[in-house]
């Protein structure tokens, strides 16, 4: 707020009155170049009074006239340590000529120049060659050169040569029309009147009615409570004239000049300013606990005219309560990030909330059974049978707990639905969603019928109330337990109320789902339920790609494709498949390829599904066709075929 | 601490005027009883003998109105100032938010205004009241006697008022000095209630 009211300096509303005329006249001159130099300019008054706004105020104007226009506005301290850095560099000369070159240069509180003395010869020659040149030197300073201690002789006498102008304490309708400048463009509701007294306060620089209005902005940000003229100097710490009260005002009167009267007066003006100075201590801790982003009604209540409270004990219990929030504030980003920012750690009224809820948050700290870390999402294989749950899980990555939520997951086994769980797991995890639960349903049913008491079931129920996201696979296993299943059906209660993620996985669609509960299943079907279907052949083209990418088979798509074009009704399958293949070149000590996968899927099956089909065939009348039970023609049996060499060449195949 | 009810929204001061006998304690709370209009002004109870000396204590309740919002009470009370009456000095100096010592400064007074000024710091330190917490002022009485018969107001700071708290010359008769001391001492008493250094 204080930047903010730190209004961009410009001439045209540059506030003069008979303490700045002057000063502001000679500067505007050396910003509009349409004066002789002063050669140098010296602005001299009082810390606080404007002169180094009057310079950037004179940087300002010439900048929006000629945008290129070079102007140098240092301080001492600045100066000294450019020139150092140009010297060390070999290159003061090239620094003394862009000053000297410089479109203006001015110098602020030139009082300090005395700790540089290393460049106080730099500031005397500069002065010269810029005279020289007809270019203006703009100094500032608090005290007049004539009074300036440790300095070069030459320099002062420099200075003394040029032009000075004094900048004094604005009067009060010239510090009111500061400070409403001020004020322009900030969304305050500070009272005109309020400001008008800040502006006719005493203070001895104008940088302290600025600092005030600052802190009679902040504080009316803070509390959003009326200021009046009277609240406002006592928030800034201003003198306050007793004023009596109505009730004493005529008595006050008819005993003016008599001794009870005076001694009534001088009783209230103390007793008013004790009040006051309550008033104030309250109004500064309303800022100081506002500036740590605490609610301060109840501080705010103690400024109200009908608080009926001490507010010493108020104060001192408010900022008790003010450094446990702040103290519990800070436990709870250790324990728990989520719960960073959360209201109840900005009120000190909630004190007992906030404890519960660190105690709370002390539970969530064991440690939760997360997603398997291998199962990565960029490892899930997609093909066009999946686009509707590949969809899903990326709309739960981008709003976890918005969408589709609890999202059930069906599959026969093997699909891939563990895979898809956990890597979705991880991937939540990398979308920055805390504590995600990921277990199985063996894992559920096993964790809740371990609970031997309410004690240690209100603390699991505890754990898993806080997480992030709930992972849940295998379902169906939790069919026939009914104690699992209301949990479960507690949980899924807290977890849609927090809008967290629920994703669950099942081999069988909810409605033939058997031994769930009914409130379960409606609560499941409240959600979405997506298929992962059996791999079609980009899916198993991707595994097997991706199972071959770490062998001397990576780049052979023939072999890729052959595997691929086998069917199987699962990922495990397709898995299963590729292992053979590449154990079986393992075993031969050579480089998996089409013919050897050939001979592993078909000719060593072909040997192995014979044998079984030679005892089947004994016990059968007729003839079974390889794997599937069915009666094929004679023909097809090779074993039978009367040519030795025809058979042969089909075993050998 | 001056009792101050928030509930109420009441301050209430005590005040207590302590000093030897016969030095202008009652005279003082005469005073200022005659100069506050009626209904500012309680009854003042004066438990006094047949001599006018005070026999148990004075007590002026003196009620300034609602300041600052709250309704503010004076009580002043005096103790009897004969070395026999100690316990009822005790008794009125408990809980008090001030004390006027009231000097005579009558030259042979002074070994009595001595006596009872370290009757005085006995009795508050009984109470477990250290004199220099306690808003305490001097007032130097019956400054209006022949100066040959009384001890001068540097005098009389040089022996009683070694802690340099606010001293005034007095005149309680005519009431010279009377409402000065009390102005003075209800500001060093109000001054107590804010002695809470602001939030930091």
């Amino acid at each position: 707020m204080t930047d903010a009211l730190a209004a961009p300096p410009d001439f045209e509303t540059f506030v003069l009155d008979a303490a700045n005329r002057q000063a502001a006249a000679a500067a505007r001159a050396v910003a509009d170049a349409s004066g002789v130099p002063y050669a140098p300019l010296v602005v001299v008054g009082a810390p606080g009074s404007g002169k180094t706004e009057l310079l950037q105020t004179i940087a300002a104007r010439i900048r929006a006239q000629h945008p290129t226009a070079v102007v140098e506005l240092l301080d001492p301290d600045r100066l000294a340590e450019r020139n150092r850095s140009a010297l060390l560099v070999a290159r003061g000369e090239l620094f003394r000529a862009e000053l000297v070159t410089a479109d203006l240069v001015m110098l602020d509180d030139l009082e300090r120049l005395a700790r540089h003395q290393d460049c106080e010869g730099l500031v005397a020659d500069l002065l010269d060659e810029r005279r020289a040149a007809g270019r203006e030197v703009v100094v500032a300073t608090s005290t007049p050169v004539e009074r300036l201690e440790g300095l070069d002789a030459r320099l002062l006498r420099r200075l003394a040569e040029g032009t000075t102008v004094q900048l004094s304490l604005p009067g009060p309708d010239a510090r009111y029309a500061i400070l409403r400048r001020r004020l322009h463009g900030v969304d305050s509701t500070l009272p005109d009147e309020a400001l008008r007294a800040v502006a006719e306060a005493e203070f001895s620089s104008m940088r302290d009615y600025v600092g005030a209005l600052s802190r009679l902005v902040a504080f009316q940000e803070a509390t959003a409570l009326p200021l009046s003229p009277r609240d406002a100097l006592v928030l800034i710490g201003a003198p306050v004239a007793p004023v009596p009260p109505a009730e004493l005002a005529a008595p006050l009167r008819a005993a003016a000049g008599d001794e009870f009267g005076e001694f009534l007066f001088e009783v209230s003006a103390s007793l008013t300013e004790q009040v006051d100075r309550w008033r104030r201590a309250i109004g500064e801790a309303v800022l100081h606990w506002g500036g740590e982003g605490l609610r301060t009604r109840r501080l705010e209540a103690l400024l109200s005219d009908e608080a009926l409270a001490d507010p010493e004990p108020v104060l001192a219990a408010f900022e008790a309560d003010a450094r446990e929030i702040l103290m519990l504030a800070a436990k709870a980003a250790q324990l728990a990030p989520d719960l960073v920012g959360a209201e109840v750690f900005r009120d000190p009224d909630q004190v007992t909330a906030a404890r519960a809820l660190v105690a709370n948050a002390g539970s969530r700290t064991a440690p939760l059974t997360a997603p398997l870390a291998h199962y990565r999402w960029e490892d899930f294989a997609e093909g066009p049978s999946m686009r509707l749950p590949m969809m899903a899980a990326r709309d739960i990555i981008a709003e976890p707990g918005q969408r589709y939520s609890p999202l059930v997951v069906v599959g026969a086994s093997g699909t891939g639905k563990t895979h898809y769980l956990h890597a979705l797991g991880n991937a939540l995890i990398g979308a920055g969603v805390a504590h995600v639960a990921c277990l199985g349903g063996h894992a559920f049913v096993a964790e809740v019928r371990a609970l031997q008491d309410a004690e240690s079931l209100a603390a699991w129920r505890h754990h898993y109330r806080w997480v992030g996201a709930l992972l849940l696979d295998d379902l169906h296993l939790l069919g026939g337990d009914r104690t699992a299943q209301d949990e479960l059906i507690l949980l899924i209660g807290e977890l849609t109320e927090g809008r967290r993620q629920m994703v669950l996985t099942s081999t069988q669609p909810l409605q033939r789902l058997e031994g769930l509960d009914s409130r379960l299943l409606v609560r499941l079907e409240g959600g979405l339920s997506v298929e992962l279907p059996s791999p079609d052949r980009e899916v198993r083209l991707a595994v097997i790609k991706r199972m071959l990418a770490d062998t001397t088979a990576r780049d052979d798509a023939a072999l890729a494709d052959y595997l691929a074009a086998r069917p199987a009704d699962s990922v495990r399958a397709v898995q299963g498949v590729v292992q053979r293949v590449l154990g079986e070149a393992a075993a031969q000590r050579v480089a998996p390829s089409p013919a050897l996968a050939r001979e592993v899927l078909e000719v060593m099956e072909l040997g192995l599904s014979r044998a079984a089909r030679r005892e089947t065939a004994r016990s059968a009348s007729g003839v079974v066709s390889p794997g599937m039970g069915l009666v094929r023609s004679p023909e097809k049996i090779v074993s039978r075929w009367p040519n030795v060499a025809d058979r042969l060449v089909a075993e050998l195949r | 601490m001056p009792l101050v009810n928030f509930t109420t929204r009441e301050i209430t001061c005590k005040l207590v005027y302590y000093g030897p006998g016969r030095c202008g304690k009652t005279t003082n709370l005469l005073y200022v009883h005659g100069r506050v209009p009626e209904d500012r002004r309680g009854t003042m109870v004066s438990l006094a003998t047949q001599s006018d000396r005070t026999l148990f204590f004075d007590f002026l309740p003196l009620e300034l109105g609602v300041i600052s919002g709250f309704t503010t009470r004076f009580q002043l009370y005096t103790v009897p100032g004969q070395v026999y009456y100690n316990a009822t000095r005790r008794l009125v100096l408990q809980g008090a938010d001030g004390v006027v010592f009231v000097a005579d400064s009558q030259a042979r007074r002074f070994d009595d205004n001595l006596e009872s000024f370290q009757n005085l710091q006995e009795n508050l330190l009984e109470q477990g009241v250290d004199i220099r917490q306690l808003p305490l002022v001097l007032q130097y009485n019956k400054q209006d006697l022949p100066a040959d018969l009384i001890l001068a107001p540097p005098d009389l700071d040089d022996a009683f008022n070694f802690r340099g708290v606010p001293s005034h010359p007095a005149d309680a008769l005519h009431g010279a000095g009377v409402f000065e001391t009390l102005k003075t001492l209800s500001g060093l008493v109000l001054s107590r209630l804010a002695t809470r250094p602001p939030a930091a």
